[in-house]
């Protein structure tokens, strides 16, 4: 078994804790996914109790269920520790407020977004609202100064990766470009 | 206390009941069938909980993964739901008040009771998020609240990110209230945003008859608004522009 084990510094409400990544089935095999993307996006920043702490915090394995305070805090780890823009945050949070199971996989969509763009791209989580129908999403856009000629194919790739996760959920999450440059 | 820019971000009305309570997987659809009036979208999300084994080596806690039914209402500003023993009533922001949210706790718990017998409550809670946002580029938590991180003169003053907690007992422990106030992300340039989480849980599994449940939860809800009144001063009441 691959484990996070913790001890909550915060009262007996969060007692020992341990991640049974084995439990999960193969559709939901993604989350394993997740979980060790954000372990190895926190190993230089944290220990490896507080990193296994920090995981459960915001990817919300124990909480009783997804509240504001959830988002919030993960949408705070987005943009300090991974450099996510926001121009629009209340929007972000209102929208993933009001579509809760899409939470984990923006989170992970974020992630892979991340992962392959990070170093040399400006990653912005906003939502874009559709001008010609009542259509709006989270959108990741993905922006760099010199765009590099095979970008379309590494943000398919991403898409490919946790658009499998999405089945029959409400609400939509979408990472493009818009060639534009990166926001100031 | 009412304002016209209310705080509220999130209210919460948890119960985890007792596994002699009957539970089957029909549950959260029969409850969906008599609650779609109100809540007419119906969602369901991967959610994971603790599971406690007794072994011969002593406890053993995993995690492991259920589907919650979500049921929101027409325009997702509430939604009620429903796991393995566990009913959730959420109200998002525009927060109605106390006098909204209690017959949608009632009508959620009648209902579930009316489908299946309770016969124990290990837990239940009443959670209020609070977001607050202050303007300034520099600001003195002090001057907004009696409840705020507080560091000695030989620490750097200024800090970015933190979280504060700390818990209340009532009832001669029965009962229990974790305060938080931690980091979250400002949405308008030169604010600070904050967290503040006031949780009112029973810490006593069972102390309190299925019967007494919605009265328990009022008993909650007036330790919740009281301490929220504790924690905030005047200067940060009038940000949220009293109306009476």
């Amino acid at each position: 078994m691959t484990g996070y084990a913790v001890i909550s510094s915060f009262g007996n409400y969060l007692p020992l804790k341990t991640l049974d990544i084995t439990s999960f089935g193969a559709p939901d095999a993604w989350r394993i996914s997740l979980y060790k993307r954000l372990g190895l996006r926190l190993q230089n920043t944290f220990t490896e109790s507080s990193q296994s702490e920090f995981i459960i915090d915001i990817a919300d394995i124990v909480r009783n269920s997804i509240n504001a305070a959830t988002i919030e805090s993960s949408l705070l780890f987005l943009q300090y520790y991974l450099g996510f823009r926001f121009t629009n945050p209340e929007g972000v949070i209102d929208y993933l407020q009001k579509h809760r199971s899409l939470y984990d996989i923006t989170l992970y969509a974020c992630i892979l977004t991340e992962e392959k763009f990070g170093s040399h791209a400006q990653i912005s989580l906003e939502v874009y609202q559709d001008p010609e129908i009542d259509d709006h999403y989270l959108t990741i856009y993905v922006r760099q100064n010199e765009y590099e000629p095979d970008i379309i194919e590494k943000i398919d790739a991403v898409c490919k990766e946790y658009e499998s996760a999405m089945t029959g959920e409400q609400g939509y999450i979408l990472v493009t470009t818009d060639f534009h440059p990166p926001l100031v | 206390m009412k304002y016209k820019n209310p705080p509220i971000v999130e209210a919460i009305c948890e119960f985890r009941f007792s596994k002699e309570t009957k539970w089957d997987p029909t549950i959260p659809g029969s409850v969906y069938e008599k609650v779609k009036d109100q809540f007419p979208h119906k969602e369901s999300r991967l959610e994971q909980q603790v599971v406690l084994k007794t072994e011969e080596t002593g406890f053993n806690q995993n995690l492991v993964a259920s589907q919650r039914a979500l049921m929101l209402s027409q325009d997702r500003s509430s939604l009620i739901q429903v796991g393995q023993h566990l009913l959730s009533i959420n109200h998002l922001k525009p927060y109605s008040g106390w006098e909204n949210f209690r017959p949608k706790i009632k009508m959620a718990y009648d209902t579930l009771g009316g489908i299946t017998k309770i016969n124990g409550i290990d837990r239940m809670a009443l959670v209020y998020i609070d977001r607050i946002e202050i303007p300034g580029k520099r600001i003195e938590l002090e001057d907004y609240f009696k409840f705020y991180p507080q560091s000695g003169p030989e620490l750097p003053h200024d800090h970015t990110n933190f979280m504060i907690g700390v818990e209340f007992p009532f009832k001669e422990k029965r009962d229990s209230c974790r305060l938080q106030l931690t980091s979250a992300m400002a949405t308008k340039k030169d604010h600070l945003a904050l967290l503040l989480t006031t949780e009112y849980y029973l810490a006593k599994q069972k102390s309190v008859a299925p019967d007494n449940a919605l009265g328990w939860m009022e008993d909650a809800h007036t330790q919740v608004r009281e301490l929220f009144n504790g924690c905030i001063t005047e200067k940060l009441e009038d940000l949220f522009e009293r109306l009476d």
